[in-house]
């Protein structure tokens, strides 16, 4: 019973806090006052310089703490942090399996996995910290992206990089959707449980079968939502002709500044993987 | 004094730390065979103490019995057999893909023989007054139709207590009373009801007891006459009195909340 209970309090306590993760986070920062250009610029840098360290964790890793100073100085809720880092060391490991089976002949062998009867070498490791990198780095980038911009501020941003209105629209829409979604999900979970299904049941099994009540209502949810949006949307005349901001946005010389730190040292980052730099290699090379 | 089905003792209560208490030391007690209607401003925290009833939401502090059994130790789907709870959206609770289907869920988990769920289908829906056949898809019930199969839904479940949590939007005012009529002739056969609701008049027609919330706290408990009668106190608490309330009011006949009582009054002092 109290097992139930508990896993019941989890179970909500992770959908109340997904449904955080992807939204914009209200905050006095200096990275909430950046130009959303900025942070998007921001994005595409720390995408670009995973990619092109994702053969070399050695070098990925800085492009990860770059990020997790972003998302300290942003002031974002321990609770985002958290469960970027919870998940990060569980994909971490995963990956690190993975990738290092791959490359157990190729290099010095470091340490040996009994129960996988996997042996790790120095290559392997940088690959797979390379490779987990090349996912968490992105997604952290989003994440401090999303949770700095408005929604409001991703349309205009479109607007400014000329990008088409409606893409720029359809993206805050959907961000709009996200934290509905989950408030319906948690609502369809307590009406279901208050009839007697046991969608917080103990047994996984249970728990899969009972799926389908809670999803089919949160489907119809959506769609009725979506179609009463779209409504909402032709009566308030969207689309009718070339619109204005309440409040535009403006470039400032802080905004120039952060733009040429940032590309400067994402920028390095990847010229040096270009000339074939490792952090490794330069770290053994000394000793 | 009959039996006490649910008991609230200084329920406090509030939806995560950073946030102020929605509810403070609440005490709430319902009998068997009782109707009690509920009443307050939005945000009073009506819904959040009736989603205490059933163990969907856990007091902080103080506890919540419910046929002596303590919600913080029994999950809500157990609870379910005792408590039923009627939603203010039904599209949260239709899932399946007949009619049938989405009424026997609920009991089929009970256990009930197939004749006898078939029998409590056609009773639940006599008594919400849905006449459509069993094997469409609920999906493509109007609203208000939707409504009345998520209320028949609960009905055929026959639990001790009905909690309904504003459950008329969609269904006219002729429906709505007779609905509550219905619940209110269980309340003879031993159910309890608890109708939360923004409706003066249809709970001072039904209720026994009335409870009014404020801010997080029970500030006038009595007979509907005692609550809904009393015009000062609701003006002064941003509620629109019933006119009849105000009528007796004037003519110095007392706290009256209904229109037969108001008759019965002014013949009493008429008459020769």
């Amino acid at each position: 019973m109290r097992k139930s209970v508990k896993f019941a309090k989890i179970y909500l306590s992770v959908v109340e806090l997904s449904g955080e993760i992807g939204l914009y986070y209200e905050a006095d920062s200096v990275i909430h006052r950046l130009d959303p250009r900025v942070k998007l610029a921001w994005f595409v840098l720390a995408l670009a310089a995973s990619i092109a360290t994702q053969f070399d964790g050695s070098v990925g890793v800085f492009v990860f703490i770059s990020l997790i100073v972003g998302i300290v100085l942003a002031r974002l809720s321990l609770a985002r942090l958290l469960i970027t880092i919870t998940y990060s060391v569980v994909f971490f490991i995963v990956t690190i399996l993975v990738w290092a089976s791959f490359y157990q002949n190729v290099g010095r062998p470091l340490f040996y996995i009994g129960f996988a009867n996997l042996v790790v070498t120095d290559v392997g490791l940088l690959v797979g910290t390379g490779k987990f990198f090349l996912i968490v780095n992105p997604i952290t980038a989003m994440l401090l992206f999303f949770s700095t911009v408005k929604p409001y501020d991703l349309v205009q941003t479109f607007d400014k990089l000329r990008l088409p209105y409606k893409a720029g629209f359809t993206l805050f829409l959907s961000l709009r959707l996200l934290p509905v979604t989950f408030k319906e999900l948690k609502e369809i979970i307590d009406v279901q449980k208050s009839r007697g299904i046991e969608v917080d049941s103990p047994n996984p099994v249970k728990r899969i079968a009972y799926t389908i009540p809670v999803f089919v209502p949160l489907i119809i949810r959506i769609m009725s939502i979506t179609w009463e949006t779209a409504i909402t949307l032709m009566v308030r005349g969207f689309g009718a002709g070339k619109r204005s901001y309440m409040k535009p946005l403006n470039w400032s010389r802080r905004d120039t500044i952060a733009l040429v730190v940032l590309a400067a040292f994402y920028i390095s980052i990847i010229a040096l993987k270009l000339v074939g730099f490792s952090t490794y290699t330069y770290v053994e090379g000394w000793r | 004094m009959s039996e006490v089905l649910i008991e609230a003792k200084g329920v406090w209560f509030k939806y995560n730390k950073k946030q102020d208490w929605v509810l403070k030391g609440v005490n709430f007690t319902v009998r068997r065979g009782e109707f009690v209607g509920v009443i307050g401003e939005s945000g009073a925290g009506k819904t959040t103490l009736a989603k205490h009833f059933n163990g969907l939401l856990k007091p902080w502090r103080g506890e919540v019995r419910v046929l002596g059994m303590d919600t913080r130790r029994v999950p809500t789907s157990r609870l379910a057999r005792h408590v039923g709870y009627v939603f203010q959206n039904p599209d949260s609770q239709i899932y399946s893909a007949t009619i049938r289907d989405e009424l026997s869920v609920g009991l089929k988990k009970l256990g009930f023989k197939t004749e006898e769920i078939e029998e409590r289908i056609k009773w639940a829906l006599e008594v919400v007054d849905l006449r459509k056949p069993l094997d469409i898809s609920p999906h493509v019930l109007s609203f208000g139709e939707r409504h009345r199969l998520a209320i028949a839904t609960v009905l055929a479940l026959n639990p001790d207590v009905f909690v309904l949590d504003e459950p008329f939007a969609g269904i006219d005012y002729k429906r709505s009373l007779n609905l509550l009529e219905i619940f209110r002739e269980l309340t003879k056969k031993g159910h309890s009801v608890v109708l939360i609701a923004h409706d003066l008049q249809l709970i001072a027609e039904l209720a026994d007891r009335v409870v009014f919330m404020s801010q997080g706290r029970i500030i006038r408990e009595g007979t509907p006459e005692e609550v809904i009668g009393d015009v000062a106190f609701l003006e002064s608490n941003g509620y629109i009195p019933l006119q009849v309330s105000v009528i007796a009011s004037k003519l110095g006949l007392g706290k009256v909340v209904r229109v037969g009582d108001m008759a019965g009054e002014l013949y009493k002092r008429m008459a020769p």
